[in-house]
């Protein structure tokens, strides 16, 4: 009870500064925590006993308004836990408070972070930064120590971008294995919900909890998540085959996050010191620069690989638009569509009513191609190694459409690698983890993430987990 | 329902210069409606070889 109380108590206190919280839930939590102390005094022991969380406002939960981060959206109840928020209650978690977001997840393109019913995520490591979007109080609230951990939801990015500016890992599940039953659609076919927490033990201990079969989501896939013992999750990282492109970081990344992702990489080498076998494949024959045998030294097994030529932005943004528009044409067709924040959103939210059949439907076959292109580069590598981000946090008044601020349209004159990877993963289903691996010059987290093959999120761990124990980034808490 | 011109599929216009403010309602139309158009035009480059393409569109 102490630890909701305390909880709630902060999160009213600190969370209006990185205008992190949507409502707290604190009778709920309460009422919760009271059934854990009960279930703790019967010596219960389960890992998210009477630990307070919070879920991003797109997911439903009985007793608190529902406002998908939208100000026609701010009176809505939603009488119902999702599948995610009552898995998390059977496993004696405490919900302490729903979380900001970005209006309706971004769907429509939003210009600035402001494009909130809670005004603009700010980082808590600089509060003058953005906190990333569209999961922007989740990832600011584990941030800042408001919550121990939290849900966040991943159409294309959402999950990963939070995660990386706000220093914090995330976990963003592959297409279907946690049940979207009470989480706002923005896309039927690409959203996720996934936890994010300090470290990648933490985000399993919740993804363990919240995947799983649930006859209320005809997507969901049935699976569950399980991580890997200690001595087989050993095994698998020594095994594991590494894909990376240099050029992700040495052609994309902005000075103030280089040199933070070059340490990140020479950490990563520091983990895999105990097997240097180089299994490099056909791609990985064209040759690598300087940075990158370093870091074949000490990574288990390494291949050069990188991503297709496909159109990758668009592809997503044609599939994420044409169903987001589909899902809120009511909305955008009605009387309280101008409520929205973001200008842009509107505009966006508009055109994409007209987006053609035909293009919709080109863009989901062209995912299959994708797919291709990944089963390919798993034959030769079982995860992806890329930059969670290449820039650091903007500022909070910076618009978003900026050149050189969009991963998936990379400029052209540069090599592309792999800089389209969240576009990319997210079209296929991939999970991916993104976690922190130091800091900018100016001073703003840093991260990396891995990308696997369907259902792989055990080895994505263990390779997360393996490196966070070698390293201290994930420790680093800013400044209050 | 308001019925909406379709747009021309043919080539785009030379670009001239926007004067509008940038955030401008009807800048910020007109940019969301090329953005549409642009994204079909990079989609429809795509080819796909039909003789041999998987029998479905997509399974997630």
């Amino acid at each position: 009870m102490e630890l909701a109380e305390e909880t709630c108590a902060r999160l009213a206190r600190v969370g209006p500064r990185y205008n992190a919280v949507a409502t707290v839930t604190r009778e709920r939590a309460l009422a919760e925590a009271k059934r854990a102390d009960a279930a703790l005094g019967r010596r219960e022991r389960r890992p998210l006993l009477g630990i307070p969380y919070g879920a991003k406002d797109l997911l439903a939960a009985k007793g608190a308004p529902t406002t998908w981060g939208a100000p026609p959206y701010r009176d809505q109840v939603i009488d119902m836990d999702a599948t995610a928020i009552a898995k998390l209650r059977r496993a004696g978690a405490v919900l302490a408070a729903k979380l900001a977001m970005v209006e309706l997840a971004g769907g429509g393109g939003y210009r600035y972070p402001s494009a909130s019913l809670q005004g603009p995520g700010r980082n808590p490591w600089n509060t003058e930064r953005w906190s990333g979007g569209s999961s922007s109080g989740s990832g600011a609230a584990v941030a800042g120590g408001l919550v121990a951990y939290a849900l966040g939801s991943e159409t294309s990015g959402s999950i990963g971008t939070p995660s990386a500016y706000c220093g914090v890992t995330g976990l963003r599940p592959t297409y279907g294995l946690v049940s979207r039953h009470g989480a706002m659609a923005l896309s039927w076919t690409l959203d996720k919900i996934g936890p994010m927490a300090r470290s990648a033990d933490e985000c399993a201990v919740v993804l363990e909890a919240i995947a799983g079969p649930d006859s209320a989501d005809a997507t969901a896939s049935g699976r569950r998540f399980k991580p890997l013992d200690t001595r087989p999750a050993a095994a698998a990282v020594k095994r594991a085959r590494v894909a990376f492109a240099e050029e992700d970081i040495e052609d994309h990344a902005s000075e103030e996050a280089k040199r933070a992702l070059e340490r990140g990489k020479r950490a990563r080498v520091a983990f895999a010191e105990e097997d240097i076998e180089d299994h490099a494949s056909a791609e990985a024959k064209r040759a690598l620069e300087r940075g990158l045998a370093e870091f074949r030294k000490i990574a288990p097994k390494f291949a050069r690989a990188t991503l297709p030529a496909l159109p990758f932005g668009p592809l997503v943004s044609t599939v994420y638009a044409a169903e987001g528009a589909t899902i809120f044409a009511g909305l955008i067709e009605g009387e309280r569509f101008e409520e929205l924040v973001d200008t842009r959103q509107k505009a966006g939210l508009r055109a994409s009513l007209d987006i053609r059949a035909r293009d919709y439907l080109q863009a989901m076959r062209l995912r299959s191609a994708v797919s291709t292109a990944f089963a390919e580069m798993f034959k030769n590598a079982d995860v992806i190694l890329s930059v969670g981000r290449t820039i650091t946090a903007t500022p909070i008044t910076q618009a978003l459409d900026q050149p050189g601020l969009t991963a998936s349209n990379p400029q052209q004159t540069k090599r592309p690698g792999n800089t389209g990877l969240i576009a990319a993963g997210n079209l296929a289903g991939l999970p991916a983890i993104f976690f922190p691996c130091g800091f900018g010059t100016d001073g703003m987290p840093v991260g990396l993430q891995l990308v696997g093959p369907p259902f792989s999120e055990p080895l994505l761990v263990a390779l997360a987990s393996a490196y966070q124990r070698a390293t201290d980034h994930h420790t680093k808490r800013p400044m209050e | 329902m308001k019925e909406k011109t379709r747009k021309s599929e043919s080539a785009p216009t030379p670009k001239q210069e926007d004067t509008r403010p940038v955030d401008d309602p009807s800048r910020l139309a007109d940019e969301a409606d090329a953005t549409v158009e642009k994204n079909a035009t990079e989609l429809r480059k795509q080819r796909v070889p039909i003789a041999t393409e998987p029998p479905t569109v997509y399974r997630p």
